[in-house]
């Protein structure tokens, strides 16, 4: 997490040092043709069908909690990455994501954490 | 080491103005980032003036022991209020103001990146407060204290409408948080003149982009415990009601989640502010540019990791004490990084103790009091001997009020003959500072011993001889002292306004861009964007024969351009500013504003009057949507006259 | 325009990024920034109904999500939204080839899809209602239903949004150099369909 944030940060700023007020960065538009995006879709479609049977795998409770969790990341990172262009766009862009991304992450995995020993005593 | 002598003032030419819409109805249209920032500034401290009265209304209560003036009632929401105004509506907005105003002109920008989106944020933080004030008259306040602590919020404990006014008011306040957040970054990331890299910026702009980075991180947080609650509250739901299954512990959690990170939200913009007032006094460059810069982010980064010690009392087990403890620690070590070099800057100067210099001078002292008293209580034995007693009380209030409000006074000091082309008086300044020094310490620095004796916060009145009677007595008279003070303050405001020294443009003899331009600053800023080469812009075209451009401390590198700041004289006299493209006023932003106030209006009596309260969603809505219309209207008309 | 006020952006314009200091469009970072900001309101929501779900089961009152959640019709609910997502990025693709009448159908496409997802949202809150889940009934409801709303209302937000493009783009016309709003627009509908990814995962499908 730590270096995830910082590199982040130095990166952005190193990268404006270099660049020094006007961009060369331009935008990502790298013309995407469509049939990229169809491949895309049918492939977020075919992993929500896996999604969907995955339970009735009977991978085990880990194959199956895991399996699902990577199968979510995969999905989200192609929509983030192909969908929102985030591949390939400004750093800076990736930044701003990336950073509250996860400090998200972080958060659900500490709260979850700090939440695990206190089940028995508030339900029971 | 170098210091500066100072040369003759050179007279920084500026066109005239291009024509300016006036008028009271102007400021309800306006899009200026100057205008906006002044209104941030009087509405804030408008509502400083009032926490403050409400603070002094709780000192008199506890001056003796059983004391009758204040009903536990009242008590309990002037105690709520205060806290919430001081933190969201007098502190925070102070900062935003101070930054509003400054961050463009510091970083030669004509304006913020989205200047209606800058208007939504100061209506919606001028109605939040107004919606939060409007409870005293719509059936009682908040009651259960500025950190909310479920399941006191509960209806069962609160029952009347006071906490749904809390939610909703701050919620509104959130939003303005958010989407001012979000223009800084933009601004300060995108909007910077030529040359004006991150590591030019001046420390003031890097604080303000820091902040505005952990106020879009820190406040959803907020947010969802505030929506829990409401729902908790009106709706149904048992998010926090322990005997349904509820968790009391998530509200603290999500809470200090935010809170944490808020007290950095408070006090970064400050620590910004000292970094620019001290060079200036002190005639000499920060000691120390990029420590001061990075341990800011570190600062913001370790903020997020450290909000359970605030809930050492609850039991959280020795691990997670430990955890938070240590890591509570180590922000000590970019703070002391700091002071360590403002010491540095002031070491070697040839310091000009003007008043906006005291305050700094002031706020360092008392910041280092308020820390070193934070850094006992991030020990978990130590905190649990003194957790919600008087000693936590003197703690933050050396950090929020020694610290940040000492900070805002010294800025305010420095930066108002910038905003007003008048000098605000000095005699009057140092006595005010003074005043407001000994008093502050005499109100706060017992409550150390208080504390540490034992006498809880958040209570209305106290048995006699518990061998509290006499502090409290002292602490009640001195703080009466800084009313005066603060009342001082005002009044030199109301007369330099009026008949104070005219301020030249640069008048302190400073660094940074926001002295490059006329005092007060044209509506445009700059007639020409500055081209920057280092990061004191102004000190390097006034004094070329210095080598001033890199920190004392580390070797200085040779300078390749001699002028740094191109402000291109001759230019100007041939500019005519009315060529300056600026977004036209609109009262968009303040439609859309009032419209969202009017749905929260509705959603607070949902429950009570389902019929009134649809009405008020769908005319709030209908609002919303005309001044979205007119928003957009005025959007389009400026990117076309744009081309 | 001279040159002076375009050495820096016009206050405000997103046009013309190329002359902002990050070499970016203001609006598309500022959304970016917001779209970071909303991660972590969603995150908070959804730790919120994992850290409740064992505490639920726990309870005497307690309502299982398998014996409510109806995984068949949400996987349904899904797809229309990882569409909507297609429908969205093709409308992007087509304004940037200035193909107006392929931007307008796939705009259309993707705005009909999010109202098809609103109404089967609505369509399956009424009927947990009607069946006993309700935000009172259990930890279960409070939690799915806030969770859930929330998104809901982002969706709806999104197809406002959609629509006023569709309008707007319909009036004054977008093209392949104007089409800021369009990617905007995009991006947020985008977001709200990560969400669902997350949702769908978490709160559906894991045991």
């Amino acid at each position: 997490m730590a270096n995830v944030y910082n590199d982040n940060a130095h990166s952005a700023a190193a990268s404006v040092g270099t660049t020094g007020g006007h961009g060369e960065h331009g935008q990502a538009h790298e013309q995407h043709g469509s049939g990229l995006y169809w491949l895309i879709g049918t492939i977020l479609a075919i992993v929500t069908a896996v999604e969907v049977f995955w339970p009735l795998l009977g991978v085990g409770e880990v194959g199956l909690v895991g399996g699902l969790v990577a199968l979510m990341i995969l999905k989200g990172a192609m929509v983030v990455m192909w969908f929102m262009h985030l591949k390939g766009d400004a750093p800076v862009f990736q930044f701003v994501f990336i950073a509250p991304l996860t400090l998200a992450v972080v958060f659900v995995l500490a709260f979850l954490l700090l939440f695990e020993g206190t089940h028995a005593g508030v339900a029971g | 080491m170098a210091t500066i002598e100072r040369p003759v003032q050179r007279p920084v030419s500026v066109p005239k103005a291009v024509t300016e819409p006036t008028g009271w109805l102007s400021w309800f249209s306006t899009v200026d980032h100057k205008k906006i920032g002044i209104m941030y500034l009087v509405s804030a401290f408008i509502f400083f003036v009032i926490g403050g009265i409400e603070a002094l209304l709780m000192r008199l209560q506890l001056a003796t022991p059983n004391g009758t003036l204040l009903s536990p009632d009242a008590y309990n929401q002037l105690m709520t209020m205060h806290g919430t105004t001081m933190v969201f509506l007098a502190v925070m907005p102070l900062n935003v103001g101070l930054g509003n105003y400054l961050v463009p002109l510091m970083i030669g920008a004509r304006d913020m990146a989205f200047p209606r989106l800058n208007a939504l944020s100061i209506w919606l933080f001028i109605l939040g407060g107004l919606m939060l004030y409007s409870s005293f008259a719509l059936g009682g306040a908040p009651n259960a204290g500025w950190f909310a602590y479920a399941p006191l919020t509960e209806t069962a404990y609160s029952p009347t409408h006071g906490m749904d006014y809390w939610i909703l008011g701050l919620t509104l306040t959130g939003v303005a948080s958010i989407a001012g957040a979000v223009n800084f970054i933009v601004t300060i990331l995108n909007m910077r003149a030529p040359g004006m890299r991150l590591n030019r910026m001046p420390l003031f702009v890097w604080a303000q982009m820091v902040t505005s980075f952990i106020i879009i991180f820190a406040f959803p947080s907020l947010t969802v415990a505030q929506v829990f609650l409401l729902f908790d509250r009106n709706f149904g739901t048992r998010f926090f009601l322990a005997d349904q299954g509820g968790d009391p512990m998530l509200w603290l959690h999500l809470f200090w989640f935010f809170g944490h990170p808020e007290v950095y939200i408070l006090v970064l913009p400050v620590f910004g502010m000292i970094s620019e007032i001290l060079p200036t006094f002190s005639r000499k460059p920060i000691f120390g540019y990029a420590f001061i810069a990075y341990s800011t982010v570190a600062i913001g980064f370790l903020g997020f990791l450290v909000w359970a010690h605030h809930m050492f009392g609850t039991g959280l087990g020795p691990m997670v004490n430990a955890f938070f403890s240590g890591a509570s620690m180590l922000i000590a070590i970019p703070t002391g990084v700091k002071i360590f070099n403002w010491i540095g800057t002031l070491y070697g100067g040839s310091l000009q103790l003007k008043t906006a210099m005291y305050f700094a001078l002031g706020f360092i002292s008392m910041f280092v009091i308020g820390g070193i008293s934070g850094i006992t209580l991030a020990s978990p034995p130590v905190d649990l001997q003194q957790t919600d007693t008087y000693y936590v009380v003197a703690h933050f209030h050396y950090v929020l009020f020694g610290g940040a409000i000492f900070g805002i006074f010294a800025g305010a000091f420095y930066w108002f003959p910038k905003m007003s082309g008048r000098y605000l008086n000095e005699t009057m300044g140092k006595i005010q500072f003074w005043l407001l020094l000994i008093s502050f310490n005499v109100t706060f620095g017992p409550m150390h011993e208080l504390g540490t004796q034992g006498m809880p916060r958040r209570i209305y009145t106290y048995q006699p001889g518990m061998g509290w009677d006499f502090w409290n007595l002292v602490e009640t008279v001195a703080s009466f002292g800084i009313a005066i003070a603060v009342a001082l303050f005002m009044w030199n405001v109301v007369v330099s306004l009026r008949s104070g020294q005219r301020a030249p443009a640069d008048p302190w003899d400073g660094s940074t861009l926001e002295w490059a331009t006329a005092s007060p600053p044209p509506v445009y800023n700059f007639a020409k964007i500055p081209r920057v080469h280092s990061r004191r812009p102004l000190w390097d075209s006034k004094y070329p024969e210095m080598e001033v451009s890199h920190s004392q401390g580390t070797r200085p590198m040779k300078r390749k351009e001699v002028a740094a700041l191109d402000t291109g004289d001759q230019d100007q006299a041939l500019f005519d500013p009315s060529t300056i493209h600026l977004p036209a006023p609109t009262f968009g932003p303040l439609w859309v504003s009032l419209g969202i106030c009017v749905v929260f209006y509705g959603i607070l009596y949902l429950v009570d009057s389902n019929y009134l309260s649809v009405i008020a969603v769908v005319a709030g809505l209908g609002l919303f949507a005309f001044g979205v219309t007119s928003w957009l209207r005025s959007a389009d008309r400026d990117s076309a006259g744009a081309h | 325009m001279s040159e002076v006020s375009t050495t820096n952006a016009p206050a405000g314009i997103g046009h013309g990024h190329d002359e902002t200091s990050m070499g970016v469009d203001s609006r598309k970072l500022g959304l970016w920034a917001f779209i970071g900001s909303e991660t972590l309101f969603f995150a908070a929501l959804i730790v919120t109904y994992l850290i409740f779900k064992p505490v639920n089961e726990a309870r005497p009152e307690n309502q299982l999500p398998h014996e409510f959640l109806a995984i068949n019709f949400t996987a349904g609910l899904a797809a229309i939204l990882l569409a909507s997502s297609l429908t969205m990025v093709l409308s992007i693709a087509a304004i940037r080839q200035n193909n107006q009448r392929m931007f307008r159908i796939w705009l259309g496409a993707t705005i009909g899809l999010g109202l098809m997802f609103l109404g089967g949202q609505v369509y399956e809150f009424y009927h947990l209602y009607a069946e006993g889940l309700t935000l009172g009934s259990s930890l279960l409801g409070s939690t799915f239903f806030v969770l859930t709303g929330f998104h809901g209302t982002h969706v709806a937000i999104g197809v406002v949004w959609l629509s006023m493009i569709m309008w707007r783009g319909l009036k004054r016309g977008y093209s392949a150099n104007d089409h800021m709003d369009v990617e905007l627009g995009g991006m947020y509908w985008h977001f709200v369909d990560l969400v669902w990814v997350a949702v769908f995962t978490l709160i559906y499908l894991l045991p």
